[in-house]
């Protein structure tokens, strides 16, 4: 194409977002050049081709069935994920109730204060790392559990 | 806009934060189509479109509880959906069609069929719209995002370039060049 005129100005006019004066131009341009004419109209059959193909879409026959499938798996799984973190926390409590009572014994040891005091942070940290297992576990349970 | 027709009322959306499931399909049978066809642009085929609005759901199953009730709901799902896409592995793989060899079609099927206007509209009609089609697949998954939010979203392209973070000369200059070399390969087939 051997025409000069700005290419720009052609794609903002098929945009619409050419200004009255670059429109005037244009129009006036396209009444002698024949390539900037056809340029136009390629153009303009360009933009409605794709326009076309892109909002001419048609839908596939489950759409619905999916969508409900989906929104029952979703809820089923928000269930799921709360029953499943209750049992995780009520056997951490378990598993620290456990630790501690077996240290009991010590109290009635004596001159054992300082024995107790150190068991019991024993407790504490069998507790802790029992908790970061046991969270481990469930996280790692979940996507086995609800596959598919 | 097109988001303008999706009227999804503030009730509807109060209840799905607190995990209402009636609530939930509501909100997605009035979304499904809407997202589907966004998808399916994008990917240009069904099996991908249904995985990602799949995904576009679970997300906003996930999230909803931080959507903001004071800012419109169309452009948070959009959001979604449109980073969705962009970030979505083709699982499919399908041959790659060489333009040599649609063109080797385009050929004998002159040859193949008698000239009648009809038939001859509707080939090209096809062929246009192949092409189009194979081009948007050729496009990088953001310059694709530009090419369908300017055509199915019809947003501006100011509002591309902030959704999709890039500079607004970009946004213009990949949508006239994508185009532009649509244009070259239409006149090809289009008759005089």
């Amino acid at each position: 194409m051997s025409c000069k005129f700005d290419k720009e100005i052609l794609q903002r006019y098929i945009d619409n977002e050419a200004d009255p004066l670059e429109i005037i131009f244009l129009r006036e341009h396209m009444k002698y050049c024949m390539d900037c004419k056809r340029e136009v109209e390629l153009l303009t059959l360009t933009d409605q081709k794709l326009y076309q193909v892109i909002n001419e879409v048609s839908l596939p026959f489950n759409l619905d069935a999916l969508t409900e499938k989906l929104v029952d798996n979703c809820i089923e799984e928000t269930v799921n994920r709360s029953v499943l973190g209750k049992l995780a926390h009520d056997g951490y409590k378990m598993s620290k109730s456990v630790a501690r009572n077996a240290s009991r014994f010590v109290r009635y040891i004596p001159g054992s204060k300082l024995a107790a005091k150190g068991i019991n942070a024993s407790a504490e940290y069998i507790g802790n790392s029992t908790k970061r297992y046991i969270k481990g576990k469930v996280k790692s349970l979940i996507p086995i559990l609800f596959r598919g | 806009m097109r988001g303008d027709s999706l009227n999804v009322s503030i009730e509807t959306i109060k209840k799905c934060k607190k995990n209402d499931k009636n609530a939930f399909m509501e909100l997605f049978k009035q979304y499904e189509r809407y997202l589907y066809k966004l998808c399916y642009s994008y990917v240009q085929n069904e099996q991908d479109a249904l995985d990602i609005v799949q995904e576009v759901y679970i997300k906003v199953f996930k999230n909803i509880a931080r959507f903001d009730l004071n800012m419109p709901f169309h452009p948070w799902i959009r959001r979604i959906a449109v980073n969705t896409c962009i970030n979505h592995r083709r699982t499919i793989k399908y041959e790659a069609i060489s333009m040599n060899s649609s063109d080797d079609e385009h050929q004998a099927l002159e040859e193949q069929i008698a000239a009648d206007t009809d038939v001859e509209q509707q080939i090209e009609s096809i062929d246009l719209e192949r092409i189009i089609k194979m081009h948007i697949d050729t496009l990088a998954p953001k310059h694709r995002m530009v090419m369908i939010l300017r055509y199915y979203e019809d947003m501006s392209y100011e509002e591309i370039a902030e959704m999709l973070e890039l500079p607004l000369g970009t946004v213009k200059t990949n949508l006239y060049r994508a185009r532009n070399i649509l244009k070259e390969k239409l006149a090809d087939v289009v008759q005089v």
